[in-house]
C-alpha cells in the first residue's frame, strides 16, 4: 500500500488550490494509490473525491484536519460510528465548541494526530488511537512522540502540486481576506514547499523516522474500510416498519385512485399493483408517505420531474398528470434494478414554499432537517474581478478590461499577472449558498450523517451539493416556487366568491375546445410556461394547441434546441419525413421524428449503441452539465464504437450525436413536460373562460414573463375594462370580474403599505369616502404618500372639479396630521386654504406623473403620450401587419421584450417584442441592423420601426430593415 | 444669460460655481467630451448614482442622482467617467490661488464652490462685478473652465443666482431686489429641498420658488413637514447659514510623494509614507513647532481619494518615533483595496515645541535628540532625501 494522509484540496475554501482531477494525477504519477484528503474543518468535496477516484483506482480515507489555537489537528475516520462523531464535531465547531475539548470526551472510531504538544498531552488520556505527527514542514512531533509514548506517523500536509502553485494560494487567500496580495501576511500562509513529493523524495524525508512511516501505513489500513454511504437515508413513516407502511401506502394509493378515476379498471389496477410492488420492495413506502402528507399542506401543488409518470404519485396527489391517459412510462422515474432513490420535486405557490418548508421542519424538528448548498465555483469572469481585486485593481478598470472597453494597455505587466492567475482559479470552489429548494430529513441527528452548518438564511445546510447528497445516499426532496400555482389558486378563490366553483377532480382544461384553440393562436401572455414570445410564435406556426403538442413543444422550446424548431415546424405542416435510423423511430415517432425528451437520449444510446440503463441514464444527466468535456468526450467514444459495431453509418451517428447535444444546458423528461402542460392549461382555461379575475391574479402575483404595463395592455386587448387605482374600490391586490379589473393599491410606487392599511381600515369602519374633505377628516397619511396617491388619480372620484395638483394641496393643506408633527399646533387656527398657482400643467404633464406612480397609464397605452408626435407619422397598426405581408412597412413599438442571440459566425442578433396599441408584434433584428440601431434597441423608448413583414404559416413578424427614436 | 443689476453697491457675497464640477474637469481636459453625452459617477457601471452629468446627457434625460444602469437604459451607448480626485485637487488648489489675489475673505469646499466676499476691495480692484468678472476670466484663462459666477447680498441668493445661470455666466442681485429674483426661479434650484420635498412639491403643482414664498408658515408647515419653515425662509432669500466669510489661514505644513508606479504592496506604501512623515517633522523641527492635527490623504490608482483626520500625540518629535505612528495612520487611512498612486499629508493647527531643558537626560535620549539634529543639519545642507530611516533596517 502507498498512502499519503493530508492532501489538501480547493475544498478548503479560498486556501487549497488542487481539485480531485490534479490530485488523483498526481497519485497515479507518485503511484499513490491510497490518500486522506484533510481539508481544513470540512469534507465539502469528499463525494467528489470518491467518484472520481474511482476511475483512478485509488482508495479515499474520509478525514479533516482542525487548526485549534495550539495548532494543527489531524482525524481520520477508522468506523462508521467515529465518521458519525467526526460530522457532529464538525457540525458543533461552527457553533463554537472547543473541537480538542470534544475530542477530548469522546473520540471512538477516529484516529487523532497531531504535531503540537499541548494537543498531544491533553489528549493522551482520552483517545486510544492518538499519534505524534511529523509533516515535512514540522519534523517536531518526533521529539513529543518519545517524550509522550506515541506512536509517529508521517503526515503529507501539502496542499500543492508544484511550487508555483503557492501564487494561487496566495490570492485565494487575500481575496478570502479582502486584501490585496501586497498586504498578506505570508506567515500565516501555507510554505511554497507544501507540495504532494514523489515517492522517493517522500521516502527520503522520512527516511529517518521509519516508524513514522509506518503509522501512516498503518492508519491508512484502518481507514480503508467501506459501508459508509452504501444505503439510502429516510426516515420511517410515523415510525412504522417496511410492511406497515407499505399496507398503508397502498391503502391510500386505493382511495386516491378511486377518486381520481371513479371506477378502476383492469389496466388502471395492474398498473398501480405493479408500481406498488416495485415500491415497496425497494421501501420507498414511506417517501411516498411523507410526500403525501407534504402536499396536503399546501392549497395546491404540482409534483413535477420523472415522478409525473407514476400513477402512485397521481393517485396521492403530488402529481397531476394521468400518466396512463398521457402514455408516461413508470421506468424513467423507477425500476426495479435501479440504485438510487427516485426523485420526487414538487412545486408549491410561491407565496406558499416558505411556510411548507418550515412546517416540513417543524414536523420532523429542525434537527432531522438540513438545506442542500450549492457548490459556487469562480468561473472565468467573476475570477478575474476576485484577481484583479486582489492586485489594487478598481472596479472600474476591471469593468472596462472585461467588457473588452479597454485593451489592457495600462498597467500590462499587472493585468498579465491577474489574468494567468484568474485562469488558476477558475473552476475552483468559493464558497457555499442555499440550493433553491432542496430539503433533507433524516432518521437520526441529520449531523450524524453529514457536516451541517447554518446558511446565511438561518436554515441548517449541509455542505454537500446535489450530487454530493445523492452519493452520500441522503434523499434530497425538492421543495419549489411558483408564481402561476398561486395565480390559479387565486383565480379559483376569487370564482369561488362569486359562486363559481372548478372541482379540482373533474376540471379537465385539456379537453376543452376553447383553451385548445387560444393555445393554438398563441394568445397566451398570462399563461404558465407557454407565454414567452418564442412559445407564442411555437404556438403561432404549428397552430397546434392540444395537450400532447404542449408537452412536445414546452420540451422542444431549450436554448440548444433552436436548430430543430424550424424542422419540427415543417413536419408539423405535413413536411414529409424519414427516421434517420429504423431503430430511433420507435424512440422519436411520437416528436415527429426530433429527439424531444431527455429519456430520448438514453433510450437512444440504448438501443442505437448498445449503451447499458445505467450508462444511458448517465449520459442524459452528462449531456446536461457545465463542467462535462472528459466524460462527455468518454461516452461520445462509447456511442461511435457501439453504433459502428451495430453497422450504423457514420452520418446517421454524427446527426443523432448532434441532436443528443441539443440537450445541453436544461431539458425535460416527458413527465415534466406533462405537468408543466396541465399547469398551462389550467391557466389557459381560467385566462379563456374567467379572464378578469385570471389577469387581476396575474397581476396580484406580480405577473411572470413581461412587466406589469405589458400585462394592463393585455387585458385591455382582451377587452377587460380596467378601473382605478381608485380611493373607494381599490383594495392592495388586483381585483377582477364580469370583465373589469380594479386595479390594486399594490400597483402604485412607493406608496407604503401602512397608508394602504389606513385607507381600507378607515373604508371598512366608515364605509366610503365622499370627498377630499371626508379624506381629511378621516384619515392622516404621509405628504409622500399623499403625492403619489394624488399622481396615480387614486382620489380622482371623489375629487370634484380639482384636478390632482388641487387635489394635493387641499389634502396637505385642510389634511390631518401625524401626531408626532409639530403641524398639530396649528390644528385648531388653520382655515381650508387653496393655493393660487399661476402655471397649470398640462395634459401630458399629468400623465407622465401618473406614468411615474403607476408604470402604466390609467385609461390610455403607453404610446398616447406620444399622440402628437405619432400623429404626423403614416404607419399601419400592429393588427394591421397580417395584410402586409411581404410588404416594406412603419409602425409604433414599445419595446416589451428583447433576446440577443450570437450567430454562428459571432455576430449578435435581436428578438424583440414590441407593443402598440393594438397589439404584441414580434421583431427580427438581423446582425447588419443590429449593429447600425443597437444603441435604440436597448433603451426603453418608443420607436418607429420600419421593415419587412415575414410570414412562418399563421405567424407574422417583421424584418427590421431600419429604427428611429420617436422623439 | 446676463442680468443687469439696478444697483449693487453692497451686493459683495460673490460665489464662484464650476457647473457639474468633475464633468466641467473632464471635458477641460478631454475636449471631444464637449461632443458626447457623458455623466460621472462613482463606478462606471451598476446602481451607483451620477454625480455630473454633461449638457448631452441631460437632453437624453439623464438627471443627477439617477443610477448608472438606468442612464444605460436611456443610452446604451453613454460615457461613463469616474470623478478624477487628483485633478479636481489641483483645480481646487489653483481656484484658491486665484480668488486669493481677489480677496482675503474666502470660503471654499472641494466641489468647485468658492464664496468671496468683496467688501472692502473696491478701492483695489473695483466694485464686486468687475471682481466678478476678473474672477471669471482668470479662471478661464488660467484652468479652461468657465465659471457661473454669482453677486448677491448673501451666499443663499449668490448660490441661487449661480445656479439660474448655468452653467456659465456672471449675474448680480441687487439688494433689494432678492425676492423679486427668486419669485420665478425653478423650485429645484432652491438649495435644501429633500427629495420628497421636491416630489410633494411637484405633485401639488409649485414649480417657482414664488409659491413656496407665498406661503404663510403655517401652510409651509402642513405641506412639507417640520422643515416647511425653514425651507420658506430659504424661498424668501434669508440665509439661514449666516456668518460673515473668514479670512483663510495659510498656515499648514504639506508633504506628498507620489510613488514611482502605482503600488498594492504595503512595504513599498509604507515606506512613502515614513518619507513624507520624515519631510514633514523636518520642517517642524526646524520651526521649533508641534502639530496638534494631521490629515493624511491617499490618491489611489483609480483618482480616488480617502482622507483621514488625526491627532498628533505631543511626545512625537524624532523620525525614529514616527514609524508605528504612521503605520497607525496609513492602516486606518487606506480604507480601499486599489494600487495606491501617491500618499500626501498636511500638518496644522500649531504651537510652540517648548523645550524642556532637563539636566537630567538620560544618556538614549539625549543620542536621539543629537542624531536627530545631525540629521537635519545634513537634510538642510543636502535636501529632504539625502538621509533616511531604513525600513528594511528597521525590520532587521
Amino acid at each position: 500500500m502507498a498512502s499519503r494522509l493530508g492532501i489538501i484540496s480547493a475544498y478548503s475554501l479560498l486556501y487549497g488550490v488542487l481539485m480531485p482531477g490534479d490530485i488523483l494525477e498526481a497519485c497515479r504519477t507518485h503511484a499513490i494509490d491510497t490518500i486522506a484528503i484533510t481539508d481544513i474543518s470540512g469534507m465539502h468535496g469528499l463525494h467528489a473525491f470518491r467518484e472520481e477516484a474511482q476511475e483512478y483506482g485509488v482508495t479515499i480515507i474520509t478525514a479533516t484536519k482542525f487548526i485549534t489555537p495550539q495548532g494543527p489537528l489531524w482525524a481520520f475516520v477508522s468506523s462508521a460510528q467515529g465518521y458519525a462523531h467526526l460530522t457532529h464535531i464538525l457540525s458543533l465547531q461552527v457553533q463554537g465548541s472547543d473541537v480538542i475539548e470534544a475530542l477530548s470526551s469522546e473520540s471512538r472510531g477516529l484516529i487523532l494526530a497531531s504535531s503540537s504538544r499541548p494537543i498531544l498531552t491533553r489528549l493522551k488520556s482520552c483517545s486510544d488511537e492518538l499519534y505524534a505527527a511529523i509533516t515535512p514542514g514540522n519534523l517536531g512531533g518526533c521529539n513529543y512522540g518519545s517524550a509522550l509514548s506515541l506512536p509517529l506517523v508521517a503526515i503529507e500536509d501539502a496542499l500543492f502540486i508544484e511550487k508555483k502553485d503557492y501564487d494561487t494560494h496566495r490570492l485565494l487567500c487575500a481575496i478570502a481576506q479582502k486584501k490585496t496580495v501586497g498586504s498578506l501576511d505570508e506567515s500565516l500562509l501555507a510554505s511554497p514547499d507544501a507540495v504532494i513529493h514523489s515517492a522517493s523524495e517522500y521516502q527520503r524525508i522520512f527516511s529517518p523516522w521509519p516508524e513514522a512511516l509506518e503509522g501512516s501505513e498503518r492508519i491508512a489500513r484502518q481507514c480503508s474500510f467501506s459501508g459508509l454511504f452504501s444505503s439510502l437515508i429516510f426516515p420511517s413513516y410515523h415510525l412504522l416498519d417496511d410492511a406497515h407502511s407499505g399496507a398503508v401506502l397502498r391503502e391510500r394509493v386505493f382511495e386516491g385512485a378511486d377518486m381520481r378515476y371513479g371506477e378502476l379498471n383492469d389496466a388502471i389496477i395492474d398498473r398501480i399493483e405493479w408500481e406498488l410492488s416495485i415500491v415497496i420492495q425497494k421501501g420507498f413506502a414511506p417517501y411516498f408517505l411523507i410526500m403525501h402528507d407534504i402536499v396536503n399542506m399546501a392549497s395546491r401543488s404540482c409534483g413535477r420531474g420523472s415522478a409525473a409518470a407514476s400513477i402512485i404519485s397521481y393517485a396521492l396527489g403530488i402529481t397531476q398528470v394521468d400518466p396512463i391517459a398521457y402514455n408516461l412510462y413508470f421506468e424513467r422515474f423507477l425500476t426495479s434494478s435501479r440504485e438510487d432513490m427516485p426523485d420526487i420535486d414538487v412545486d408549491f405557490a410561491w407565496d406558499e414554499r416558505d411556510g411548507i418548508l418550515h412546517q416540513v421542519m417543524d414536523n420532523f424538528t429542525v434537527e432531522h432537517c438540513a438545506r442542500v448548498a450549492n457548490h459556487n465555483l469562480f468561473r472565468f469572469r467573476s475570477a478575474v474581478r476576485e484577481s484583479a481585486k486582489a492586485h489594487g485593481l478598481s472596479d472600474d478598470q476591471i469593468t472596462q478590461v472585461l467588457s473588452g472597453r479597454n485593451q489592457l494597455i495600462e498597467q500590462q505587466s499587472v493585468w498579465n499577472s491577474v489574468l494567468a492567475l484568474a485562469q488558476s482559479i477558475t473552476g475552483l470552489p468559493r464558497s457555499l449558498s442555499m440550493h433553491c429548494g432542496g430539503l433533507v430529513i433524516t432518521p437520526r441527528t441529520v449531523d450524524t450523517y453529514a457536516h451541517v452548518i447554518r446558511s446565511r438564511e438561518g436554515y441548517p445546510l449541509l455542505t454537500w451539493d446535489k450530487e454530493g447528497v445523492e452519493s452520500a445516499g441522503l434523499v434530497k426532496i425538492d421543495l419549489l416556487g411558483n408564481r402561476s400555482l398561486a395565480v390559479i389558486r387565486d383565480t379559483l378563490a376569487a370564482l369561488e366568491k362569486e359562486g363559481i366553483i372548478i372541482d379540482r377532480d373533474t376540471w379537465r382544461p385539456a379537453e376543452d375546445e376553447a383553451t385548445v384553440d387560444l393555445i393554438a393562436r398563441g394568445d397566451t401572455m398570462g399563461v404558465f410556461y407557454i407565454e414567452s414570445p418564442a412559445m407564442r410564435l411555437l404556438q403561432k406556426k404549428t397552430g397546434k394547441g392540444d395537450f400532447e403538442h404542449i408537452v412536445i413543444h414546452s420540451s422542444l422550446i431549450r436554448p440548444a434546441a433552436n436548430a430543430y424548431i424550424e424542422e419540427y415546424v415543417q413536419r408539423v405542416h405535413g413536411k414529409p419525413w424519414e427516421p434517420i435510423h429504423p431503430l430511433f423511430e420507435q424512440i422519436v415517432q411520437e416528436s415527429y421524428g426530433i429527439m424531444c425528451y431527455q429519456e430520448d437520449v438514453s433510450k437512444t444510446a440504448i438501443v442505437l449503441a448498445g449503451f447499458s440503463e445505467h450508462d444511458g441514464d448517465q449520459l442524459r444527466k452528462v449531456v446536461a452539465k457545465k463542467h462535462k468535456h472528459k466524460r462527455l468526450a468518454a461516452y461520445e467514444r462509447q456511442f461511435d464504437e457501439g453504433c459502428r459495431s451495430r453497422g450504423i453509418a457514420q452520418d446517421v451517428r454524427e446527426r443523432i450525436w448532434s441532436m443528443i447535444l441539443s440537450f445541453d444546458g436544461y431539458s425535460f423528461c416527458k413527465p415534466h413536460s406533462a405537468s408543466y402542460a396541465m399547469v398551462s392549461f389550467q391557466s389557459a382555461y381560467l385566462r379563456v373562460h374567467h379572464p378578469a379575475p385570471f389577469m387581476a391574479s396575474v397581476l396580484s402575483n406580480r405577473g411572470g414573463f413581461y412587466s406589469e404595463g405589458a400585462y394592463i395592455s393585455e387585458a385591455r386587448r382582451m377587452g377587460l375594462e380596467l378601473r382605478g387605482p381608485d380611493v373607494n374600490e381599490s383594495i392592495y391586490r388586483y381585483q377582477g370580474s364580469n370583465h373589469r379589473i380594479i386595479v390594486g393599491f399594490m400597483a402604485i410606487h412607493d406608496l407604503s403599505y401602512r397608508s394602504v392599511q389606513t385607507i381600507l381600515d378607515e373604508r371598512h369602519k366608515g364605509g366610503v369616502f365622499t370627498s377630499l374633505d371626508d379624506i381629511t377628516e378621516r384619515i392622516t397619511l404621509p405628504h409622500t404618500d399623499i403625492a403619489v396617491l394624488a399622481s396615480a388619480g387614486v382620489f380622482d372620484s371623489i375629487a370634484g372639479t380639482a384636478d390632482r395638483e388641487e387635489q394635493v394641496r387641499i389634502l396637505l393643506i385642510n389634511g390631518k396630521r401625524d401626531k408626532g408633527g409639530e403641524p398639530e399646533l396649528f390644528q385648531q387656527s388653520v382655515q381650508p386654504i387653496r393655493v393660487q398657482i399661476r402655471e397649470r400643467k398640462d395634459r401630458t404633464e399629468e400623465l407622465l406623473s401618473e406614468y411615474r406612480a403607476l408604470g402604466f397609464l390609467r385609461n390610455h397605452h403607453i404610446l398616447f403620450l406620444w399622440a402628437y408626435e405619432l400623429s404626423r407619422i403614416r404607419r399601419i397598426r400592429g393588427y394591421e401587419i397580417p395584410g402586409h405581408e411581404d410588404q416594406q412597412v412603419t409602425l409604433a413599438g414599445w419595446p416589451v421584450t428583447k433576446r440577443t442571440i450570437m450567430t454562428k459566425q459571432k455576430h449578435v442578433m435581436a428578438f424583440v417584442s414590441f407593443e402598440d396599441e393594438t397589439c404584441i408584434y414580434e421583431a427580427v433584428i438581423f446582425p447588419q441592423v443590429h449593429e447600425r440601431y443597437e444603441s435604440l434597441i436597448y433603451a426603453s423608448r418608443p420607436l418607429i420601426v420600419r421593415g419587412i413583414v415575414k410570414r412562418c404559416h399563421r405567424a407574422f413578424s417583421i424584418e427590421v430593415t431600419s429604427l428611429s427614436a420617436l422623439a | 444669460m446676463h442680468h443687469e443689476p439696478a444697483a449693487t453697491q453692497d451686493a459683495s457675497i460673490i460665489h464662484v460655481n464650476i457647473t457639474n464640477f468633475f464633468a466641467s474637469l473632464a471635458a477641460a481636459k478631454d475636449r471631444s467630451l464637449n461632443r458626447k453625452a457623458f455623466v460621472i459617477a462613482p463606478e462606471t457601471y451598476g446602481a451607483c448614482a451620477i454625480i455630473n452629468t454633461s449638457e448631452g446627457a441631460r437632453k437624453e434625460g439623464i438627471e443627477r442622482g439617477m443610477s448608472v444602469a438606468q442612464a444605460f437604459k436611456l443610452v446604451p451607448h453613454l460615457t461613463v467617467l469616474t470623478p478624477d480626485m487628483q485633478q479636481a485637487q489641483t483645480v481646487q488648489r489653483e481656484l484658491l490661488r486665484i480668488a486669493q489675489q481677489y480677496s482675503p475673505a474666502i470660503e471654499h469646499d472641494m466641489r468647485g464652490h468658492l464664496y468671496l466676499d468683496a467688501k472692502g476691495t473696491r478701492r483695489l480692484f473695483g466694485p464686486p462685478r468687475d471682481i466678478a468678472m476678473g474672477l471669471s476670466s482668470h479662471i478661464r484663462e488660467d484652468l479652461s473652465i468657465t465659471p457661473s459666477v454669482g453677486i448677491a447680498s448673501n451666499r443663499l441668493v449668490a448660490k441661487i443666482a449661480t445656479r439660474a445661470i448655468r452653467p456659465s455666466a456672471v449675474t448680480a442681485i441687487a439688494v433689494g431686489e432678492e425676492r423679486l429674483f427668486l419669485r420665478s426661479q425653478d423650485i429645484n434650484i432652491l438649495p435644501g429641498l429633500t427629495r420628497s420635498m421636491k416630489r410633494v412639491l411637484s405633485a401639488a403643482g409649485m414649480r417657482n420658488i414664488g409659491a413656496l414664498a407665498d406661503l404663510d408658515e403655517t401652510q409651509a408647515v402642513l405641506l412639507l413637514g417640520r422643515n416647511g419653515i425653514a425651507v420658506r425662509h430659504l424661498a424668501l432669500g434669508e440665509d439661514l447659514s449666516a456668518g460673515s466669510i473668514h479670512t483663510l489661514e495659510n498656515n499648514q505644513i504639506e508633504t506628498r510623494v507620489d510613488l514611482a508606479h502605482p503600488s498594492e504592496h504595503l512595504p513599498t506604501i509604507e515606506g512613502g509614507m515614513f518619507q513624507i512623515l520624515e519631510e514633514a517633522w523636518t520642517q517642524l523641527r526646524a520651526r521649533e513647532e508641534q502639530a496638534e492635527r494631521v490629515e493624511i490623504t491617499i490618491v489611489y490608482a483609480d483618482r480616488q481619494t480617502s482622507t483621514l483626520s488625526a491627532s498628533v500625540p505631543g511626545e512625537l518629535l524624532y523620525d525614529g518615533q514616527l514609524i508605528s505612528y504612521g503605520r497607525d495612520l496609513l492602516s486606518r487611512a487606506l480604507k480601499r483595496r486599489i494600487m495606491v498612486s501617491s500618499i500626501g499629508i498636511r500638518l496644522s493647527h500649531f504651537h510652540r515645541h517648548r523645550k524642556q531643558h532637563d539636566l537630567f537626560k538620560f544618556e538614549q535620549e539625549q543620542l536621539s535628540e543629537r542624531f536627530q539634529q545631525h540629521v537635519d543639519t545634513l537634510r538642510r545642507k543636502y535636501g529632504n532625501r539625502i538621509i533616511t530611516r531604513s525600513f528594511a533596517l528597521y525590520h532587521g
